[in-house]
């Protein structure tokens, strides 16, 4: 078995009334890449600042490579990797001075550091920009400098708060790639996002949290699971009759069903074949439709059951 | 030493600005010290002068020629609107009037009614040029009732007023303050460095601390191995050695200027520079603790130093500013500084005092003590907060 990595116990933090985490439960294991998902101002930032010392908390345990994390735990800091959702480097130095920098906050031996340095310019790939100052950079190469300044020590454990807001979706496929090249090396990450894409595109465990609560948790089949939702068939048509929709909310596993803005949209919970029974009975109707979709639950289904919200609605 | 090392770096990057402060400095000091600089020369002020000569004779072309030696003849028309519009708006400054008669009076040792004249009342030129004529006439009559003729007294009158002595200007005031050991230029030097060097500190410190304090980079080094201990004390080495390399280099710069020198009262003004820059750095960090952002630094630094040097004497004299403005200016470092540079110059009515000197150095220590509680207490209240 894995051997845990984080450990967060019943963790509490309170800013004045308002609570930030509410008893919040998390095991992180070795090698996963363990996503944090949750609309903005539901807690993910403050965990992870509780994580790293940052923040104090009001109540609770954590626990890093077995031991109790604390500002002065400086052995599971020099394991640890921090990409801030903010980018956090010097305007005043180059992008080598930089990486350079921040990779001897922990290691002191300069050939060491200057082969740490070198790899991390490789991996993200800035090599044509080793003597660009942070202002000449475009977004998703300050982005890719921001990473490579937090792993160029080469942690076992990285975490990285919304590394991808207001990224270009190019930039933003190569930092994801770039997270899972870093977990098949052997690195375990913690990546917080809004974005249930990202998390679903990378992430090998999910905890989904709202106001300070951790409301699912589980690899995504396992949260797709919890709901009742299997498939959405969506499709384009001009108009409905109701006894038309009628008769489509009667077909087996059809749980709901909706006509907004010309476009019909049935929810199923299991079954096989739904979407061929859908379209027999408009066929039947002799009603013209257009474009048709029959998508499998995401995790924005997952938290809108949950909670009866969108995750970007939450936003 | 990472952090230290990238606190000098970051400090070298805001030198170009800081050289415009500089720059600026010596354009200060090269005109202050010039405008202020001893005339030792002499030189005869040339007035506008109009003669109207109505005696039409050898004699009276003898002085006109005479004053348009020494002065600018200019050439009026005889009518008295005119003369006096000319007077009203300084196109001349002296009217002469030579009457109908003067060879004749002067020969028969008369000297009542020679001339009428037009000047501006209670004027320097009019009694300049009054003197003038009377000296002309004085002589010129002297030389007659020698025994001379006519063209004789006339050549030696014109040969003896002809004579220039040599005239030198020891000091038009303030000769009592220069001493040997602390002259004028070292005087405005340590004087405009309390404004350069505040301007130049808040420039370079309080944007490097801000930029090190970055909320965003300060987390990232509180999530490394380096602990905060180690931190502040490589940010606090690192103002250290940025604030003694700035201030040797003015020093370096105050010595070469000196002639490779210092002694006395200069080595004193050297004393209170180094209490002042300490103060100066106290200001620079107290801003970097308070301001909001790094690109109001700019907009600071010359509120702050701007403002105090105006209140406090450095680019007006002390002795020339309002008592209201000085009992405000005595809450302010930059006074004590210049009040005890003053002492040193003699600039101010202060004798010099080793004791009162050492007193405004002490209460500038007292300033910059004062500084550094109050930006201990604003981080300890910060961390706090976080």
């Amino acid at each position: 078995m894995a051997e845990t990595i984080v450990k967060i116990e019943n963790l509490v933090k309170r800013y004045k009334d308002l609570i930030a985490l509410d008893h919040l439960n998390l095991e992180i294991k070795q090698g996963e890449v363990f996503g944090l998902l949750g609309p903005n101002g539901s807690g993910k930032s403050t965990t992870i600042n509780c994580l790293l010392s940052l923040l104090t908390f009001d109540k609770g345990s954590i626990e890093i490579f077995g031991k109790k994390m604390a500002p002065d735990n400086y052995e599971a800091k020099r394991n640890i990797g921090i990409i801030m959702q903010n980018v956090a480097v010097f305007d005043e130095l180059t992008v080598i001075e930089n990486i350079d920098y921040f990779c001897g906050l922990y290691i002191k031996d300069k050939s060491e550091r200057k082969k740490c340095v070198q790899d991390a310019i490789e991996f993200t790939e800035l090599q044509d920009f080793i003597h660009f100052y942070p202002k000449k950079l475009s977004g998703g190469l300050l982005r890719r400098l921001n990473i490579a300044c937090g792993i160029a020590h080469k942690p076992k454990l990285i975490i990285l708060d919304e590394p991808t807001v207001a990224v270009d979706p190019q930039s933003r496929n190569k930092i994801l790639e770039g997270i899972q090249k870093l977990n098949e090396e052997g690195a375990t990450i913690i990546y917080t996002s809004h974005y249930m894409e990202e998390v679903e595109q990378i992430c090998t465990r999910i905890a989904i949290m709202d106001k300070g609560k951790k409301i699912a948790e589980g690899t995504k089949d396992e949260l797709k699971k919890m709901i009742k939702n299997t498939e959405t068939v969506s499709v384009e048509i001009s108009e409905i009759p109701d006894d038309i929709l009628e008769k489509l909310s009667t077909l087996p596993h059809v749980y709901s069903t909706d006509f907004n803005n010309g476009k019909l949209e049935v929810k199923c919970s299991g079954g096989k074949h739904n979407l061929i029974r859908i379209l027999n009975v408009l066929q039947e109707s002799d009603l013209h439709f257009g474009r048709v979709f029959s998508e499998l639950p995401t995790l924005n289904d997952v938290f809108l059951e949950i909670t009866g919200k969108a995750l970007r609605d939450s936003d | 030493m990472q952090v230290f090392k990238a606190f000098l770096k970051i400090s070298k990057k805001n030198i170009p600005m800081a050289l415009i402060y500089v720059g600026l400095f010596l354009v200060l000091l090269a005109f202050f010290v010039d405008s202020n600089a001893e005339n030792n020369s002499f030189e005869a002020e040339r007035l506008s002068v109009s003669v109207i000569d109505m005696d039409n004779t050898d004699a009276s072309r003898a002085l006109t020629e005479f004053i348009g030696q020494k002065h600018d003849l200019v050439e009026i028309e005889n009518d008295k609107d005119i003369i006096l519009d000319a007077l009203y708006y300084e196109k001349i400054d002296y009217v002469l009037n030579i009457n109908r008669g003067y060879s004749e009076k002067i020969s028969n040792g008369s000297t009542d009614g020679l001339f009428t004249n037009y000047k501006i009342p209670d004027s320097y030129t009019g009694v300049f040029i009054d003197n003038l004529v009377n000296q002309y006439v004085s002589t010129l009559s002297a030389y007659l009732a020698g025994g001379n003729s006519f063209d004789e007294a006339l050549t030696k009158t014109e040969d003896l007023l002809s004579k220039e002595l040599p005239v030198t200007v020891q000091s038009f005031s303030h000769d009592e303050t220069e001493t040997e050991d602390y002259s004028k230029k070292m005087m405005y030097y340590f004087q405009y460095m309390a404004y350069i060097i505040m301007s130049v500190l808040i420039t370079i410190l309080s944007k490097v601390i801000v930029t090190v304090n970055r909320k965003e980079v300060r987390s990232r080094t509180n999530c490394s191995c380096i602990t905060v201990a180690s931190q502040t004390a490589q940010i606090i080495l690192g103002s250290a050695v940025v604030v003694a390399v700035i201030w040797v280099i003015f020093i370096l710069a105050a010595f070469i200027m000196n002639g490779g020198t210092f002694t006395d009262k200069c080595l004193l003004a050297v004393f209170n520079s180094f209490v002042f820059t300490v103060v100066s750095a106290g200001i620079a960090l107290l801003i970097a603790a308070l301001a909001p952002k790094s690109d109001s630094i700019n907009v600071i630094s010359n509120i702050v130093a701007l403002g105090m040097s105006f209140l406090c004497g450095v680019f007006v004299n002390q002795s020339l500013l309002g008592e209201s403005v000085l009992s405000a200016a005595r809450f302010l470092p930059a006074y004590w500084y210049i009040r005890a540079n003053n002492m040193l110059s003699g600039l101010s009515e202060e004798v010099f005092n080793i004791n009162s000197f050492m007193s405004f150095v002490g209460i500038e220590a007292i300033f910059a003590a004062a500084l550094f509680a109050i930006i201990i207490l604003i981080y300890k209240v910060k961390h706090n907060a976080q």
